[in-house]
């Protein structure tokens, strides 16, 4: 029974994420496009069910298997009513381009092969990982209530008086996530789970190389890829069953979705993007932060463009994406859960709090920039601040460049000034215990933004040659489209310096 | 000095963009720049995947072996005894063993560890203020006096010589 729970589940996940895609026309109705699918089909459905449980748990809905079930099939068929409907493939579809080096093929399998080997073991050295510290204190004790009590029960959740110090306000992506797999298992699984933690790490590893193969050479994205894959960063928090990197990594899908929208403007990726960013926002209270932050970038650079009609796109999406942040929200304010490690702004702005901490700044930036140079993460960060050097100096993708920088500096600014104002009083063990998990989303974001751009400045040849990896007039590195009575002025090529 | 480590990696990759530029590429225009530092970017992509892969391989068979044969259990009550609580597992494991699922109780004593952790080991019973008729009570530090007549004849469950539980009539 507990492997056709197994099976069940995972594949109701697949079923609704791969009918989003379909949906989206992101799939082709092959046996091959199906299964290089797999990753992002799973990861997809993962937020697209447990988003709505967990709206349905917090307005007091049961959520049992047989609400699990009814919410996947029911969102699986409306999704593959929709893509029947459409029956129209798009160009996210083209498959990955791999060079015809033998040398570089023979550097694509050993990257390949070592990714998938490093990840199918380190999933398999987690199968005895006992409960962190912090997992037994928020995330784990969410998830066994949210199974056990087949919803949201009130001992737990609104039980102020007795688990007040205990983050109650934190959010339940991971916790639901949980809970969904023990109802697939038929029971709880607490040392298991940090395998399915790991997976979701592994199937955002695939999805985001899904998302960045279409028209690229595999070797201009493939490296960061399984480089950010094999870092030693995304270890910690599945090993001890904490949700920092559950929110990290949707947070970076999400910024990478945005992403390849602003390059090729497919609104399957704006859908991905919202979709990843609602999940990351539910992940973490910093992931609400840090969506917030991938959301305000996209936002400026669109405004920078002016580009009205996009910036309406965008605002539809976000519009939705909040519809499931919402809920989690409100339950929290109206069930007054008190926030564990941060101060109301009326304290911030009073008197001079913020005048008497300002030496808790230094610190800080030392522990969040340290941590991003350090090897664990891949020195991801730097590498993306040099592309946006790179890109301002050859005039090429600099809005895309900006995007990735301004997401990431936001994300560094939102941590410092959460250290800043922050009630944890000792500064040095709270960024010991933090540090090197929270930069994780950074991290990671850098990471797909670097991929995206490197391969984009890779693919720029001249027009005669290749199809452009971006707008034209992006590529060329203006920063508004062209006029309709302009576009003849314009040269038809690509500069080429 | 870590923001100084940052930009340091930061113009070094730019530097090594333009000296690609110039000396493979002969020039140092937009287009071997923009060439130049697409292959920098990913041939040190490359050139750090193997060390990180090999520092990542070892630390998560470090976690592996450290874990090796941990009982669920085991892996529950940890927090119990990281929190220094250590001396009430047995009684942890006593309660999950002969408590029934749904079942509540209420902690007479100290609780030793943190209502967090003790909830996330008995779930699904619960942690009540106020017990009724059928409900279960916990002593952590002794069985009062006063408790034993409140117990139904018979059920009372000595685990330690302080750690016992039994039920409300």
């Amino acid at each position: 029974m507990t492997v056709l729970g197994w099976l069940m589940i995972h594949g109701l996940f697949v079923a609704a994420g791969g009918a989003l895609l379909a949906a989206l026309g992101m799939l082709r109705p092959t046996a091959r496009s199906l299964l290089w699918a797999l990753g992002p089909s799973y990861l997809c459905g993962v937020a697209l069910v447990v988003l709505p449980l967990i709206a349905l748990g917090v307005i007091g809905v049961t959520v049992s298997l047989v609400t699990i079930l009814v919410v996947a099939l029911l969102g699986s068929g409306g999704l593959l009513a929709v893509a029947v409907v459409r029956d129209r493939p798009s160009r996210a579809t083209m498959p990955p381009m791999v060079g015809d080096l033998r040398a570089e093929r023979v550097l694509i399998g050993v990257l390949v092969v070592g990714l998938i080997g490093y990840l199918l073991f380190a999933g398999a050295a987690l199968t005895d990982a006992p409960i962190g510290w912090d997992a037994a204190h928020m995330w784990e004790l969410k998830a066994l209530a949210l199974y056990h009590f087949d919803g949201v029960p009130d001992q737990v959740f609104t039980n102020v008086s007795a688990l007040a110090p205990f983050h109650m306000d934190y959010p339940l992506m991971q916790p639901m996530f949980e809970a969904t797999i023990y109802h697939g298992l038929g029971h709880e699984a607490v040392q298991y789970v940090h395998v399915e933690l790991w997976g979701l790490w592994a199937a955002a590893v695939w999805t985001a190389a899904w998302l960045l193969a279409p028209g690229r050479r595999v070797m201009t994205w493939l490296p960061f890829v399984a480089t950010i894959g094999v870092a030693g960063g995304p270890q910690n928090s599945p090993t001890l069953g904490n949700a920092d990197l559950t929110a990290a990594l949707f947070v970076g899908l999400g910024a990478l979705g945005l992403g390849l929208w602003l390059e090729k403007r497919e609104t399957p990726h704006l859908v991905l993007g919202a979709l990843f960013l609602a999940a990351a926002a539910n992940g973490k209270k910093e992931g609400l932060v840090f969506a917030a932050a991938v959301a305000v970038a996209a936002v400026a650079v669109l405004l920078g463009l002016r580009a009205w009609r996009a910036l309406g796109r965008l605002a539809i999406a976000g519009a939705a994406a909040l519809v499931f942040v919402a809920p989690w929200l409100i339950y929290v304010r109206s069930n007054h859960l008190p926030s564990g490690d941060t101060t109301p702004l009326s304290t911030i702005f009073h008197g001079s709090y913020l005048v008497d901490r300002v030496d808790r700044l230094g610190p800080s930036v030392a522990s969040t920039l340290g941590w991003l140079v350090n090897s664990i993460w891949i020195y991801a960060a730097p590498a993306l601040l040099a592309v946006m050097v790179v890109c301002f100096v050859v005039r090429f993708a600099r809005p895309l460049a900006v995007y990735y920088v301004t997401a990431v500096a936001l994300m560094i600014c939102a941590l410092l000034w959460t250290y800043w104002t922050g009630n944890f009083g000792d500064l040095p063990t709270w960024l010991s215990m933090t540090g090197a998990r929270v930069v994780g989303s950074m991290a990671i974001t850098s990471a797909f933004g670097v991929a995206q751009i490197a391969s984009a400045l890779l693919a720029a040849r001249p027009v005669d040659e290749a199809s452009p990896a971006l707008p034209e007039w992006l590529a060329l590195g203006e920063l508004t489209p062209p006029r309709p009575g302009a576009a003849a002025a314009r040269p038809s090529g690509r500069s080429r310096g | 000095m870590s923001w100084l480590t940052f930009l340091l990696i930061a113009c070094g990759i730019v530097a090594a963009a333009y000296a690609a530029a110039v000396l493979l590429l002969g020039r140092a225009d937009r287009g071997a720049l923009r060439v130049a530092a697409g292959a920098v970017l990913v041939i040190g992509a490359v050139a750090v995947a193997f060390p990180v892969a090999k520092t990542s391989v070892r630390n998560i068979n470090g976690v592996r072996l450290d874990n090796r044969g941990t009982s669920p259990d085991r892996a529950k009550d940890k927090c119990i005894v990281d929190g220094g609580a250590a001396e009430i597992v047995p009684l942890i494991d006593r309660l999950r063993a002969d408590l029934p699922a749904r079942a509540q109780y209420q902690v007479v004593g100290p609780t030793r560890t943190d209502v967090a952790c003790l909830t996330t080991n008995m779930l699904p019973r619960t942690l009540v203020n106020t017990p009724r008729a059928g409900d279960w009570l916990v002593f952590t530090g002794g069985v009062p006096a006063d408790y034993r007549g409140r117990l139904a004849p018979g059920s009372l469950r000595q685990v330690t010589d302080t750690l016992a539980f039994g039920q409300m009539r």
